[in-house]
């Protein structure tokens, strides 16, 4: 409850302080010439887009900055990389209108007007603002509707700082009649404030954030492949970073045929062990290529991160896992074979066949060392899909329970919402959310 | 599918912002060039005007025993337009970028 609480609180602020704009209008009153005809109110529409918008996107670069504080209120890395996600979207849908209604007065009269106004012309600071415009909405589109290569991405990504820096260029550069426009007189120090702290966080996650983080550096000690997947094991050249099993870490290998792009990865060992095992899978083009890998490779770690296995203190657990899903499992197991987790934990293991299984030899090891942990294999394609209802009949009454779901986004979603209708509390399910696209 | 939701408003908003666009900028690209075709019409009409009240006055004084005809200017009415913008006062008024001066006082 503690933890929806600080999530909801987090929510609350970021809206409040998105929706200042709107809620400074209202403070004009009904009778501010802001809203005296058709003309003046759809400009003034268009001004609080514009600002609405902005401090949206100012905020993403906030919650871009992987601070600790953010991930504490929104339970976890991943999580915070959704409200990113929300409010990146949203940003540019806001922004859509902020044209669109600045031109709306112009139409009824001189639609030849209106199609000035959205073209360039002479007047560089309304140039600005059309290059950003198209700026945003083609790498917001690239990083919703594409599938591009990982670190192409991640690369066009960055340059939404410059679009936010062309953008905040259009805000101050635009003269309106400032003196007689209550709205934008009365928000250009608010826009100067939102612009700063965006301008601000920006900068961090580009030059500062790198230093203040203080990667720790790890050597590969052991890499064993198996069909698709790598387990790899590296131990700390000094002091090794202090992390909990289920957390995850940001890796950037350090080998000649590989590029140097950090990639997230869920610790697979024990709290706090000296050595660190992640295990990945061959998913994409970067994975494709660890084949490459040879111990004695130095690793940059950056992390931990996450809260999904401090997420809940209950003692009846059900963890359930799809596939590559397992690996946060894994390090959270081996702390309740060392005794620091005292659980009593249903293990559901979803994969399609049995050669997807990881480390089943050591879970069932596990299980039939430790009568509180039960470990149930589950092979899709001869049981069919995992469903609450399955769950249910070897778990027992659903209800009281609390859930650990970690795998693929549809899986996860499914089992999720067939949960919520057997009359699981949904705060009593704690997910990971392994992709951040 | 991760931000299944968000993708699928997106899209929308998206797709209404480029029909909106696109209307709004191709009709208004014909009535500019509708109000630059009736610019260059009375242009020419001015032109051709001056040349024909030119031409009076040469073939007068050149019949200089014969008294000099009324000066007439022949105007060619040009068709009935139906733009706003030219209509009124049969002139095209220079309008600034809407940026500027956007709000009465």
């Amino acid at each position: 409850m503690e933890n929806n609480l600080k999530r909801f609180l987090g929510w609350t602020v970021l809206l409040l302080i998105s929706l200042s704009p709107v809620l400074l209008l209202f403070l004009l009153g009904p009778e501010a010439k802001e809203f005296n005809n058709y003309s003046d109110i759809t400009h003034s529409l268009g001004e609080v887009f514009g600002l609405v918008g902005m401090t949206m996107f100012a905020l993403t670069f906030v919650l871009s900055t992987r601070i600790k504080h953010i991930e504490e209120i929104f339970g976890g890395l991943d999580k915070v990389y959704i409200v990113h996600g929300i409010f990146g979207g949203t940003a540019l849908i806001l922004i859509l209108f902020h044209p669109i209604f600045l031109v709306l007065k112009f139409v009824p009269s001189s639609i030849g007007l209106a199609a000035k106004y959205l073209l360039p012309s002479y007047y560089w600071s309304v140039n600005l603002g059309i290059i950003a415009l198209i700026g945003l909405i083609f790498l917001i589109s690239a990083t919703l509707f594409t599938k591009i290569k990982y670190h192409t991405w991640k690369f066009s990504h960055e340059f939404l700082g410059l679009v936010f820096i062309i953008a905040v260029l259009h805000i101050f550069l635009v003269r309106g009649v400032a003196s007689q426009d209550n709205i934008f007189y009365g928000y250009y120090t608010y826009a100067a404030v939102v612009s700063f702290i965006g301008l601000l966080a920006f900068f961090y996650s580009l030059f500062i954030k790198k230093r203040v983080l203080k990667n720790a550096v790890y050597t590969i000690s052991i890499i064993e492949q198996n069909n698709d997947k790598f387990t790899i094991k590296m131990t700390p050249d000094h002091k090794p970073i202090s992390y909990k099993s289920g957390q995850f870490i940001f890796v950037r290998f350090y080998n000649e045929n590989l590029s140097k792009e950090e990639h997230p990865f869920s610790i697979a060992s024990a709290s706090n062990s000296n050595e660190i095992k992640i295990i990945i899978k061959k998913l994409g083009d970067f994975t494709n290529k660890l084949e490459h890998l040879k111990v004695g490779d130095k690793v940059s770690v950056e992390g931990p991160y996450g809260r999904f296995n401090t997420s809940d203190k209950s003692t009846n657990q059900i963890w359930i896992a799809g596939g590559i899903g397992i690996t946060p499992f894994l390090g959270m197991l081996e702390d309740i074979w060392n005794g620091t987790r005292k659980v009593s934990v249903d293990l559901y293991y979803s994969v399609r066949t049995d050669s997807d299984f990881i480390s089943h030899d050591f879970i069932s090891t596990i299980a039939s060392k430790i009568k509180s942990f039960k470990f149930i294999p589950w092979n899709s394609t001869d049981k069919g899909y995992l469903t609450a209802e399955k769950i249910e009949k070897i778990s027992g009454n659903l209800k009281g329970k609390v859930f650990f779901i970690c795998g693929p986004s549809r899986f996860k979603e499914s089992l999720i919402r067939d949960l919520v209708k057997r009359g699981v509390d949904k705060s009593s399910i704690h997910e990971e959310a392994f992709d951040f696209r | 599918m991760r931000f299944r939701k968000l993708k699928i408003f997106v899209a929308v908003f998206l797709l209404i912002f480029i029909l909106a666009t696109a209307n709004i900028i191709g009709f208004g690209y014909l009535q500019n060039k509708d109000a630059q075709s009736t610019l260059a019409i009375q242009a020419d009409i001015r032109k051709n005007t001056s040349v024909i009240q030119t031409n009076l006055i040469n073939q007068a004084s050149a019949n200089q025993s014969q008294p000099l005809p009324e000066k007439t200017s022949t105007v060619i009415q040009p068709q009935a337009q139906s733009n706003p913008v030219v209509a009124a006062g049969n002139s095209l008024t220079i309008v600034p970028h809407p940026t500027v001066n956007t709000r009465a006082s």
